[in-house]
C-alpha cells in the first residue's frame, strides 16, 4: 500500500475529517484493485469512467441525511467498489453514503457505499474510494422495496419502517408507486377472511332462499312447491309438468336467513374476520391499508465495467 | 250551415230520430248518465234528509286498520324509487314495503337498498335479469303475510290518506279487491293531457264510484290497486301480463269476492303528453282487455253453465264486450255507411250527436261537482268538456283498431312490456 494513501484509521479525533497528507500526491489507482483482492478474494477488473455523480449522507438505520449531498465525478469503478471526485464535504472512514451516478443511458443509478479511503484534494475537493454496500445497498435491495406477505403476522408489511422509505422520496432517489389498498382489520392491521353474514349477530350460518319464476304462467314460489314429483318440476300455478330451466324457468335468490339468530333480510352484511386478533367486523369498519412499490434504478457494476471495458 | 241543419233536422220524423239516436239512448245513457242520475239523486236525498233531521253528516271514520303490504315493482325506476319508498314510508301504521327490481340496468336495486337497511319494513328483493312486472310483483308474495297487498308504480304519489280510504271497504270479507282513483299529475301540460285529466275524473273517480256501488266493477287500476291477499294467494298471483291487472281483478271476481271502489283514495300519475304516446298507450291497454281478456281468457264470466256463474260477473263482461267492442264496430260502420250512402249527411248526423252528447256531459259535470272534494280545481280540469265528443271519438278509432289487431293478431302477445323470453314462453289465450 503507498505511503501517499490517507487512511481513515489517521482521520482527525472529531473522526469527521479526514487527515490530510501535506504531500497531497494522487492516489494509487491500485489501492481499489487491493482493496477489492482483500475484500473479495481477487483483484478486479477496474475501468476508468468520468461521470457526475452526488453522494447523500446515510444513517445507520437507512434514512437519508440531505444535509450531506454533495456531487462530483467518477474516476474509476469495479464491481467492489468506485472512485469518485467530489467538490467538498466532510467523510470518515467506513461512512455509510449513497451514490447516484449519472449514466449516459439509463439516468442516475444508485448504490449503497462505505467510504474506505479519503483524500483531500486542492479547493477542498476530496476523492473517496468507496466499495459497495451498507444500509443504502440493504434497503436497495430488490426485496425490499416490495411490500411482502407476513405469515406470522397475517399482513403486508414492508422491511423497513415507512420513515425510511419517505427520505428516500423526499430525497428524489426512489419513485413512490401504489401497488394495491386491501381491506384490513381496524384494531390490528392484519388480513381478514371475509364472507357475507347475518346484520345482526354477524354470523355467516346463512341460509338463502332459492324461488323459481315460472315464464308461462309469471308463477314466482320456493323451489319445494314446485317439487311435486320425485325428479321434476311441476308448477303448482299451471299444472304444466317438467319444467326445464332456462327454457321454462329461472332460479331466483330470496332472502337470507340467519340460523343463529332468526334475522331475515334480503341483503346480508360483509363482514370480516381477522386471522390474527379473530375482531369480526363490519367490513365497511375496515381500515384500509395502501401497499406501495418503490422504483429506483440501481447501479450495478458488472454491467458498468463489462460495457466500459 | 247552421239553418240547413236546423231543416234537415225538423224533416226527420220520430222513427228517423229513434233510429238516428237509438244507439245513444238505449247504451250511452243508462250505462254513462242514467246510473250516475241514479246515484246522485239517491246520494242527494239522503244527504237533504240527514240535514233536515239535523243528524251528523257521515264522515269517513279510519277504524279500521288492517295490516298492509305496498309491493314497488319496477324496472329501471332509479330516480323515483327512493321518493316513492320515503313518500309512502309512515303513511300508515301496520306498514310494509316489498321494493323489487326487476332486473333494472340503471342501479335502481342500490337506490333502494338503503332503505331496507334504515326502516325495519322495508324489504328490497332485486333479480338479475328482467322477468316482467306480474313476476316481480309474484315476487313479493313469499314474503308477506300481510292482509292486504297493495300494488303502486313507481312514478304515483298517493295521497296521504290514501291507504286509509283504500283498506276501509275490506271490513267486509267478501271484498276482494278495491280500486282507487288515479288522477293526473301534468293535467295542464297541454290538450292532450287536459283531456286526459278530465277523462280521469270521469271515468275513473265517478265512472268506477258508479261500478263499485253497483256491485259490477271489474277493473283495478295497476298504478294503485287494493287486494286482499288471501283473494291474490287463492288464484296464485298475477298471470303475465299486459292487462295483468284487468285479469287478476277477474279471477277474483270468479272466486266469489267483490270489488270495491275507494272513490277517495287518490294518487298521482303521469299521462302521455303528446298524442302519439297517448294513442300507444291506448292500443296496448285495449288490445289486453276486451278481447284478451274478457272474450277469450274470461269468457266463462258470460257463460250461465258455469258453476261459479254470476250475473254481476255476467254483467262486467257482457257490458265490455257489448259497449266496446261491439258498438265500437257499430259506429264505425254506421259511420262509414253514411258516407257512402248520403255523404251531405254526415255533419248533419255529427252535429246532432255532438249536441245529445253535450247535454249528456253537462250532466256528467254536475254530478262530478256534487262527489268533488276538490271543486276548484275540478272544475278548471272541467272546461275541456265541449271537447269530450271528439276526444271520446278518436278513443273509439283507436279501440276498434286495438280489438281489430287483437282479434287477427293477438298483438298483445308481442308487446315489449314483457320480455322476450316470457313471451315465448307465456299460454296464448
Amino acid at each position: 500500500m503507498s505511503n501517499t494513501t490517507i487512511h481513515a484509521d489517521s482521520a482527525t479525533t472529531d473522526g469527521l475529517r479526514p487527515s490530510v497528507d501535506s504531500t497531497r500526491a494522487s492516489i494509487n489507482p491500485n489501492d481499489l484493485a487491493e482493496l477489492c483482492e482483500q475484500q473479495i478474494g481477487r483483484r478486479d477488473t477496474r475501468v476508468a469512467i468520468e461521470r457526475p455523480v452526488e453522494v447523500i449522507g446515510v444513517g445507520l438505520d437507512g434514512t437519508l441525511d440531505e444535509s450531506l449531498r454533495t456531487s462530483g465525478c467518477s474516476r474509476e469503478i469495479s464491481e467492489g467498489g468506485i472512485l469518485v471526485e467530489l467538490t467538498g464535504g466532510q467523510f470518515y472512514n467506513s461512512q455509510p453514503l449513497l451514490l447516484g451516478i449519472h449514466l449516459a443511458t439509463d439516468g442516475v443509478s444508485y448504490a449503497g457505499v462505505l467510504v474506505k479511503r479519503i483524500q483531500l484534494l486542492a479547493n477542498h475537493a476530496v476523492r473517496l474510494g468507496m466499495e459497495f454496500g451498507g444500509p443504502a445497498a440493504e434497503v436497495l435491495t430488490t426485496g425490499m422495496l416490495m411490500p411482502h406477505f407476513d405469515r406470522e403476522l397475517m399482513a403486508f408489511v414492508m422491511p423497513h419502517s415507512s420513515r425510511i422509505y419517505d427520505s428516500w422520496v423526499d430525497a428524489g432517489v426512489v419513485e413512490k408507486t401504489i401497488l394495491d389498498r386491501v381491506l384490513v382489520c381496524h384494531r390490528c392491521g392484519a388480513l381478514p377472511t371475509v364472507r357475507n353474514a347475518c346484520r345482526q349477530c354477524k354470523s355467516g350460518r346463512l341460509t338463502t332462499d332459492r324461488l323459481i319464476h315460472h315464464f308461462a304462467c309469471a308463477y314466482v314460489g320456493f323451489v319445494t312447491d314446485f317439487e311435486q314429483a320425485p325428479g321434476e318440476l311441476t308448477c303448482p300455478k299451471c299444472r304444466m309438468p317438467k319444467l326445464v330451466v332456462g327454457s321454462d324457468f329461472e332460479y331466483l335468490t330470496g332472502q337470507h336467513r340467519c340460523r343463529s339468530c332468526g334475522w331475515r333480510d334480503s341483503e346480508a352484511e360483509l363482514c370480516g374476520h381477522c386471522l390474527r386478533c379473530g375482531n369480526r367486523f363490519e367490513l365497511s369498519q375496515a381500515r384500509e391499508q395502501e401497499l406501495y412499490r418503490y422504483d429506483v434504478h440501481q447501479l450495478d457494476p458488472l454491467a458498468v465495467t463489462t460495457d466500459m471495458a | 250551415m247552421f239553418i240547413n241543419w236546423i231543416h234537415w233536422q225538423s224533416q226527420l220524423t220520430w222513427p228517423d230520430v229513434a233510429l238516428l239516436l237509438l244507439g245513444t239512448m238505449l247504451v250511452d245513457m243508462p250505462r254513462y248518465t242514467l246510473s250516475r242520475v241514479v246515484m246522485f239523486v239517491y246520494d242527494f236525498v239522503r244527504d237533504v234528509k240527514r240535514a233536515v233531521s239535523g243528524a251528523d253528516v257521515e264522515r269517513q271514520a279510519y277504524d279500521y286498520c288492517p295490516s298492509v303490504c305496498i309491493i314497488l315493482a319496477g324496472y329501471n325506476e332509479a330516480d323515483s324509487v327512493a321518493v316513492s319508498i320515503e313518500s309512502l314510508v309512515g303513511k300508515y301504521p301496520r306498514l310494509e314495503i316489498i321494493v323489487i327490481d326487476d332486473g333494472s340496468l340503471d342501479g335502481m336495486i342500490n337506490n333502494a337498498r338503503p332503505f331496507g337497511k334504515k326502516y325495519d319494513n322495508v324489504l328490497v328483493l332485486g333479480r338479475p335479469d328482467r322477468g316482467g312486472k306480474s313476476s316481480a310483483m309474484n315476487f313479493a308474495l313469499p314474503y308477506t303475510r300481510a292482509e292486504i297487498v297493495i300494488t303502486v308504480d313507481c312514478d304515483t304519489s298517493l295521497d296521504p290518506a290514501a291507504i286509509w280510504e283504500c283498506v276501509q271497504p275490506f271490513r267486509d270479507p267478501l271484498v276482494g279487491a278495491v280500486s282507487a282513483t288515479v288522477f293526473a299529475r301534468n293535467p295542464y301540460v297541454n290538450l292532450c293531457t287536459w283531456m286526459q285529466a278530465y277523462e280521469y275524473l270521469q271515468s275513473i273517480f265517478i265512472g268506477r264510484m258508479v261500478a263499485g256501488r253497483a256491485g259490477v266493477l271489474g277493473i283495478t287500476s295497476g298504478a294503485f290497486a287494493c287486494l286482499r291477499r288471501e283473494a291474490v294467494e287463492r288464484t296464485l298471483g298475477w298471470d303475465v301480463g299486459p292487462g295483468e291487472d284487468l285479469d287478476l281483478t277477474l279471477r277474483i271476481r270468479k272466486l266469489g269476492y267483490t270489488v270495491r271502489c275507494a272513490a277517495y283514495a287518490d294518487c298521482l300519475t303521469d299521462v302521455p303528453t303528446r298524442w302519439k304516446q297517448l294513442w300507444k298507450q291506448r292500443l296496448r291497454w285495449e288490445e289486453a282487455s276486451v278481447v284478451r281478456q274478457h272474450c277469450r281468457k274470461h269468457l266463462d264470466l258470460a257463460n250461465p253453465a258455469d258453476a261459479a256463474f254470476r250475473w254481476k260477473n255476467f254483467f262486467v263482461s257482457f257490458e265490455l264486450i257489448l259497449i266496446n267492442l261491439v258498438f265500437g264496430y257499430v259506429i264505425l260502420f254506421y259511420i262509414v255507411w253514411v258516407v257512402t250512402n248520403n255523404p251531405t249527411q254526415l255533419l248533419y248526423v255529427g252535429g246532432t250527436f255532438y249536441i245529445l252528447s253535450l247535454c249528456l256531459e253537462v250532466i256528467h259535470v254536475l254530478t262530478l261537482f256534487y262527489y268533488s272534494r276538490n271543486r276548484l280545481e275540478h272544475l278548471v280540469t272541467c272546461l275541456v268538456f265541449p271537447l269530450t265528443p271528439f276526444y271520446q271519438s278518436w278513443l273509439i278509432t283507436n279501440r276498434v283498431v286495438a280489438y281489430t289487431r287483437e282479434i287477427f293478431w293477438r298483438t298483445s302477445f308481442r308487446d315489449n312490456f314483457v320480455p322476450q323470453h316470457v313471451r315465448d314462453s307465456t299460454w296464448k289465450w
